[in-house]
């Protein structure tokens, strides 16, 4: 079974990819998310999916991380796929079957004239989905190599002010303490005879009696959790030094600039190819990077 | 080191104040015990020795404090903070960190110290607390105990003058508590650290410290040191706390002086029994003094049993099996049965399987291998929640069973969810019992902790459970609150199983306790067996009482400060 | 939709109509005026051989032309119905009667009187008539004469001109060796030149949303009324001839859909009453040896869909049905959806903006929390990622797989209601500016660390929902400590969510469909934001008051 803790929690390894400095990872997720939204041809995204998805190879995951990596690109591949095969608005598309059909009271109305599976769309679906399996696969990949202390230490030293950052540190590590909260309040509730996985508006009371006590318990927490950090200094100075040091390997630099110039050089590139497709700029010049964008990117 | 004059605060809102006049002055190297009952300003005062009243509370401070000269009134946070630690109760609420080594280096890091001091602070301080080998341990991973240390650590690692404890011991178990009352008191011993500590449970940690001041209504009462502060014994009878065993013993027994602990106390009533009897103590023997011997105890808690634990059991446990993890198992092969009416203990050290028991009773778990049947249902062959209005289970934390608007709502609720008649009456009668009946029209959440115990109780009462299932009811709440709903439970008849650490309640209120460890039971008796044999008591992170303790040394067999009071007087 | 036909930019209603008259008009049958053509026709006028007496040749114009459009070495293909067109006017002061009389060669079939007789009263008076023809498939191919003969009768004296046409019939292979369509360039300008500027082979479809037609409405530069909801483009189709003889014809063209070769009705819509088909056609007269680039226009109404088309280019010779030269091309139509486009970049920037502002200005912000409240802050963040994030990761692919559209219902729920329920009580204990960006910084982030979520799309999502309920929440008093008590206090503090939450709903869909390509029907974002955005996060809000409350006590 596939539980909360397997996305959330890293497997902490030495190998090539773990070692990588946070910074470069967060920077290369962030370069991996530009790309794949420039990107239209799907042999190229597909190759960056690939490329991205062979970085789980060194990296050693344990077979429970593969799985629960395989259920949830399933998951995003078939939901995208689902919704686009009823809303794709290209042609040309074949009807395969019919949901809402157009004459259907009041459903048939709301649609706009009926709602319909088309073929051709589970196709674009399953394209277009590959950006999302891209950015979901970099992205685990980054956050079950790396223990959150190192990406929230990279996170505060790529800018993110450092309270934001313990906030975020405190967050990660009352999460397992709340969500075991959470679950306690749903039994109590159920072994007093309530049901609070019924639809309908008894959900409503669920949320409200899951939130309560879980709140309650989360603002006397945050008193006692604010004196003893104060009493240990915090936010006493404007600045603060850090025990654990980042460094850059060569590697890591390499990799940065790497991923960087690819952004921006892929970034530009499909700017100005869709300038020139939107009949806003051309130059002639630049057809050499238009023929670049249209066959390749 | 400590300096108050003329004291005075009220918290916003109040009308009347919260601290009235304290004047106070602590000398370096002090280990203070300031104790007293609910509500009587204790942790308001700690919280002025760190600057957060004033500074960090909207409430009105008049008098003065002054830490190593400094006044906190014109110093900032920053500097007051470095010069007390403060440590609270419940270590989860302190520890932000996922890493022990981040957590000790934040305060460090703040003062925006060098990387090498900071590393250096960092070993020294989990040196003192001796908890070197954790430095990269997940803080998830440890036992409260070591939570706490952590925290201390945490405190250390700032250098502080004073170190400040706020019950700090009060949601531990018997092992935890004694390693961190051991850690504090190392502190102060080798590091020369001020300690002012605040805690109700004096009993059990009033041997190790030099003075006791006791608070009452925003008052000092007493300022005694240790060794003469329970000669006005009726001031702590009059606030509800609890004496050492040994100054009941003594003072029950008309001693002129109380010693606090246990060696003490054998050596002065070995030294008494000599003079008197003039013969060797070590060779009494208890046949010869005839009382309470462990025939009669065995005889006696044989009839108990056979009055409780005949007919048809409630609970039928078949070799159960369990773990949560393949390869971890929790439970190795349970038999057991429980009988209508009984009032089971559970007791081991923490990951001894006892909660994890619990919750098959309750049929929330369902066991690996082996049955468990509760009032003739196999917990297999039915949906966990079918047991819900036969079974009640008050969980550890019971502040997350309260989600209603009010209190009678809150009790209502299970019996209106059940289908239930008359619920008006169950109601009412469930929070009778349990003296709730003048909040009905508060917020749960909004009462104090052992308020919200009650309701949590009621809250299962009103449905009516054949079987009562406490998890660790006693952690973190108040002797009297325990003993409240305890006395209720003597008195109603139902069928009740708890897990406890708390040697007293098991003793007091169980009809038969049972002692687990590592997945197995190793003990299932009534109290006087099982805490006669100290083999089993060292299997686990059990410790007998100091009464036990003296009774045995002295060759008694005597299980509470009554008996050997008794047994004694006959002799000195 | 109807929003969208009023709303009409004239620059575009302009384009449609001298598109209509310039780029090529019409000849219908009974009118002789081609303006477009006349040229050609003119060009090619060098035969009509003429005999008879040369005054009378200088008092009337006799004029034949067979087949109608060529005066000579015309040619006429096998099976075909073809028009001859006979026309007479006089130069003469007075009454003159003619008779005209054709002759065709055996074999040619002609529909209607071979002979014609009318008078001329005076000068300028004039006579003209066509004549239908039909060569039959079976007409042995080669040149055939046809003779004219006009008598003349001027006071009763009689006299005659003739005139004499060569037309070659040829057989449809002939034909179709001679003409062949070269190329077709897609797009191009009005006279068929393409533009290097422009993608090949592609067509941008118009914007389609009632926003930016608005804002040019408001900006002065588009107006309520005209034909606008038709746009036109045109393609250039190079056309030759190789054969001895000039050939009319007829250059037409269909967008077809790909699988089925349909005709698309989105690009053949009505213009002026009457289907575009009729103004988009070209019809030359291509002289022997000669190449040309024909402009066609293409009218695309505003309800084409983006993708793949046919584009069928055919030339039939002028007078007959049959099809000589045809050629498929594939097209592409782009649909640029200007209105996402700028709803995204406006969200980027803004997104952008605002994260600066909060880089820089974080110490001063944070600063104005206490620690407490900052932890709470991230206590609540953890919460709402334990109740909502962690159930959603699983349930709202397994929800949008089973329920498919209708899952947003469902979702709506976790995601609207209890996130809102967090989002206002945080801010009922905290009413300060900032409670809620520093909510949601902590769960972006958390979701971001956690589980690699760091998604463009959430980024701006949540900073525009974020802006959105600072600013309103800033404005009905709610962070500026003001109690919300009563009805009307949960109400405004519902409407304000809810429309703050329908914002960045409706801004993240358009960046959905933007930097992921994906496609959601109008109805599905009206229906997602008026229940999910508005309705739920209304209940959402609303119970957050309570819970928020309740929490207050707490702290009490």
């Amino acid at each position: 079974m596939i539980s909360a803790r397997s996305i959330a929690e890293p497997t902490i390894r030495d190998t090539v990819i773990h070692r990588l400095d946070p910074r470069a990872k967060i920077i290369m997720l962030i370069a991996t998310s530009f790309i794949i939204v420039a990107l239209d041809n799907p042999q190229t995204m597909l190759l960056l999916f690939l490329v991205v998805l062979s970085g789980f190879v060194p990296a050693r995951m344990p077979m429970i991380k593969m799985k629960t990596l395989l259920v949830l690109l399933v998951l995003v591949m078939w939901g995208t796929m689902y919704s686009q095969a009823l809303f794709y608005s290209q042609l040309p598309r074949t009807v395969i079957f019919t949901i809402i059909p157009p004459d259907a009271p009041f459903l048939g109305w709301l649609t706009h004239g009926g709602l319909f599976v088309y073929k051709e769309g589970f196709y674009y679906g399953a394209v277009q989905a590959l950006r999302s399996a891209t950015v979901l696969s970099m992205g685990l990949l980054m956050c079950w190599t790396t223990d959150p202390r190192d990406m929230l230490n990279g996170l505060a030293r790529l800018k993110v002010p450092y309270s934001i950052a313990f906030m975020v540190v405190t967050a990660v590590r009352f999460l397992p303490i709340i969500i075991a909260e959470v679950a306690t309040v749903i039994t109590v509730q159920r072994l007093k005879g309530f049901k609070p996985t019924k639809m309908g508006p008894g959900m409503i009371k669920t949320a409200l009696g899951v939130l309560t006590p879980t709140l309650a318990n989360c603002v006397r927490r945050a008193s006692v959790l604010a004196v003893s950090i104060e009493s240990r200094a915090f936010r006493a100075h404007r600045t603060r030094t850090y025990l654990k040091e980042l460094q850059y390997s060569r590697f890591d630099m390499i990799l940065i600039v790497a991923a960087v110039s690819l952004t921006i050089s892929i970034v530009s590139a499909k700017l100005l190819f869709n300038l020139y497709t939107s009949e806003i700029y051309y130059s002639s010049e630049l057809r050499g990077i238009y023929s670049l964008a249209r066959g390749y990117l | 080191m400590i300096a108050i004059e003329d004291l005075w605060y009220t918290y916003p809102g109040r009308n009347e104040p919260t601290l009235k006049g304290i004047d106070l002055t602590i000398q370096k190297d002090e280990f203070v015990l300031i104790t007293g009952p609910t509500g009587c300003g204790k942790s308001t005062l700690l919280k002025t020795l760190n600057g957060i009243i004033p500074h960090e509370s909207a409430g009105e401070m008049k008098g003065n404090v002054h830490i190593n000269g400094m006044s906190t009134r014109d110093s900032g946070m920053a500097q007051l903070g470095q010069l007390t630690g403060l440590v609270f109760q419940n270590p989860d609420d302190q520890i932000f960190s996922t890493i022990v080594e981040d957590e000790i280096a934040f305060g460090p890091e703040n003062l925006c110290l060098q990387k090498s001091e900071i590393d250096r602070r960092v070993r020294e301080s989990l040196r003192m607390v001796g908890m070197s080998d954790h430095r990269f341990a997940q803080t998830t991973a440890l036992s409260g105990g070591q939570k706490q240390r952590i925290c201390i650590a945490s405190m250390l690692a700032m250098l502080p003058q004073v170190m400040a404890l706020d019950e700090p011991i009060s949601q531990m178990d018997p092992k935890g508590a004694s390693e961190v009352m051991q850690t504090i008191r190392d502190l102060n011993r080798k590091l020369g650290l001020t300690i002012v500590l605040v805690e109700h449970r004096v009993h059990e940690i009033a041997h190790l410290v030099d003075r006791i001041i006791v608070m009452d209504c925003g008052k000092i009462v007493l300022d005694e040191p240790a060794e003469t502060a329970f000669e006005h014994i009726e001031v702590f009878r009059s606030l509800g706390l609890r004496v050492p065993e040994t100054v009941e013993l003594f003072h029950k027994m008309d001693f002129e002086s109380y010693p606090l602990r246990v060696e003490e106390s054998i050596k002065i009533l070995r030294g008494q029994m000599e003079k008197q009897n003039n013969i060797s103590a070590s060779s009494l023997t208890t046949s010869q003094y005839g009382f309470y011997t462990s025939n009669d105890i065995s005889n006696d808690g044989g009839s108990f049993l056979g009055e409780c634990n005949t007919g048809n059991p409630v609970i039928s446990i078949r070799d159960v099996w369990f773990g949560y993890e393949k390869d971890k198992t929790v439970l190795k092969g349970i038999d057991l049965d429980i009988h209508k009416g009984g009032r089971v203990a559970l007791m081991g050290a923490n990951g001894s399987g006892k909660s994890t028991l619990l919750h098959h009773l309750s049929a929330m778990l369902k066991p690996g291998r082996g049955d468990v049947e509760v009032f003739g249902y196999n917990t297999r062959s039915k949906d966990s929640y079918s047991f819900a209005s036969k079974v009640g289970l008050v969980f550890q934390n019971p502040d997350l069973m309260l989600f209603c608007d009010s209190v009678e709502e809150e009790v209502r609720f299970a019996p209106s969810n059940l289908g239930y008649g008359d619920i008006g009456q169950k109601t009412a009668n469930s929070m009778r019992s349990m003296a709730i009946l003048d909040l009905q029209h508060d917020l749960p959440q909004a009462l104090s902790r052992g308020q919200r115990l009650r309701v949590a109780v009621a809250s299962i009462l009103s449905m009516q459970p054949q079987l009562i299932l406490l998890d660790e009811p006693t952690t973190g709440q108040d002797k009297m609150h325990i003993e409240q709903m305890m006395d209720y439970f003597t008195g109603d008849g139902t069928t009740l199983v708890f897990c406890t650490h708390d040697i007293e309640t098991a003793m007091r209120y169980a009809t038969r306790i049972i002692v687990m460890s590592d997945g197995v039971v190793i003990a299932d008796g009534n109290g006087r067996e099982i805490f006669s044999d100290t083999e089993i008591l060292d299997r686990t992170s059990l410790k007998q009482p100091p009464v036990m303790q003296i009774a045995r040394s002295l060759g008694f067999c005597a299980f509470s400060v009554d008996e050997l009071a008794e047994g004694l007087g006959k002799l000195i | 939709m109807e929003m969208i036909k009023t709303m009409r930019a004239p620059v575009l209603a302009l384009v449609v109509l001298l598109a209509a008259i310039s780029a090529t008009v019409p000849i219908t049958q009974g009118s002789a005026t081609n303006a477009a053509n006349i040229v050609e026709t003119a060009s090619t006028t060098t035969g009509n051989k003429t005999t008879g007496d040369p005054i009378l040749e200088d008092m009337v114009t006799f004029l034949v032309q067979v087949p109608y459009g060529i005066e000579d070495g015309g040619l006429a293909v096998q099976g075909n119905n073809l028009s001859a067109y006979v026309f007479m006017e006089s130069f003469l002061h007075g009454e003159m009667d003619v008779v005209i009389r054709l002759d065709f060669p055996d074999g040619f079939q002609i529909r209607g009187p071979a002979l014609q007789s009318f008078k001329l009263y005076t000068e300028y008076d004039d006579w003209y008539q066509f004549i239908d023809f039909y060569v039959p498939p079976d007409m042995p191919t080669g040149t055939y004469a046809i003779k004219a003969t006009a008598t003349i009768e001027i006071e009763g004296q009689q006299d005659v001109i003739e005139r004499n046409i060569a037309i070659r019939v040829a057989s449809k292979d002939e034909v179709s060796d001679m003409i062949s369509i070269n190329r077709v360039i897609i797009p191009s300008d009005e006279e068929g030149i393409g533009d290097a500027s422009r993608q090949e082979n592609t067509f941008v479809l118009q914007e389609t949303s009632p926003l930016i037609k608005r804002m040019a409405v408001i900006a002065g530069i588009g107006s309520s009324d005209g034909d606008g909801d038709v746009k036109v483009s045109h393609i250039g189709v190079e056309i030759e001839n190789n054969g001895d003889e000039a050939i009319p014809l007829i250059i037409s063209y269909a967008i077809l859909d790909v699988n089925t070769r349909q005709p698309v009705e989105e690009f053949r819509p009505t213009l002026m009453g009457m289907s575009s088909e009729t103004f988009s056609y070209a019809n030359i007269i291509l002289p022997a040896g000669s190449k040309k680039t024909v402009g066609l226009p293409v009218y695309i109404s505003e309800t084409a869909l983006g993708g793949e088309y046919l584009m069928h280019v055919k030339a039939t010779v002028m007078g007959s049905d049959w099809t000589a030269a045809a050629r498929d091309d594939r097209i592409n139509a782009i649909s640029r959806n200007w209105t996402s486009i700028f709803i995204s970049l406006s969200a980027l920037l803004l997104t952008i903006t605002a994260i600066g502002i909060f880089v820089l200005r974080s110490n001063a912000i944070i600063s104005s929390f206490k620690t407490r409240h900052l932890m709470m802050i991230s206590l609540f963040g953890t919460a709402s990622f334990a109740a909502v994030n962690i159930p959603m990761t699983f349930l709202w692919d397994i929800a949008h797989a089973v329920l498919g559209p209708f899952s947003f219902l469902f979702i709506g729920i976790f995601y609207e209601i209890v996130l809102y329920m967090l989002i206002v009580a945080s801010v009922v204990l905290i009413p300060k500016p900032g409670v809620v960006t520093l909510l949601l910084m902590v769960r972006y982030l958390l979701n971001g660390v956690l589980l690699g979520h760091f998604n463009p799309v959430f980024l701006i999502s949540y900073s525009v929902n974020a802006i959105a309920l600072e600013f309103m929440l800033y404005a009905v008093g709610m962070t500026r400590g003001n109690v919300i008590g009563g009805y009307a206090g949960r109400i405004r503090t519902g409407f304000v969510c809810a429309t703050a939450d329908a914002l960045s709903q409706y801004v993240s869909f358009n960046v959905w469909m933007v930097l992921y390509r994906l496609f959601y029907s109008d109805w599905y974002i009206r229906a997602n934001i008026l229940i999910d955005g508005f309705l739920y996060t209304f209940i959402g809000a609303w119970l957050g008051i309570n819970l928020g409350n309740r929490l207050k006590k707490v702290i009490e």
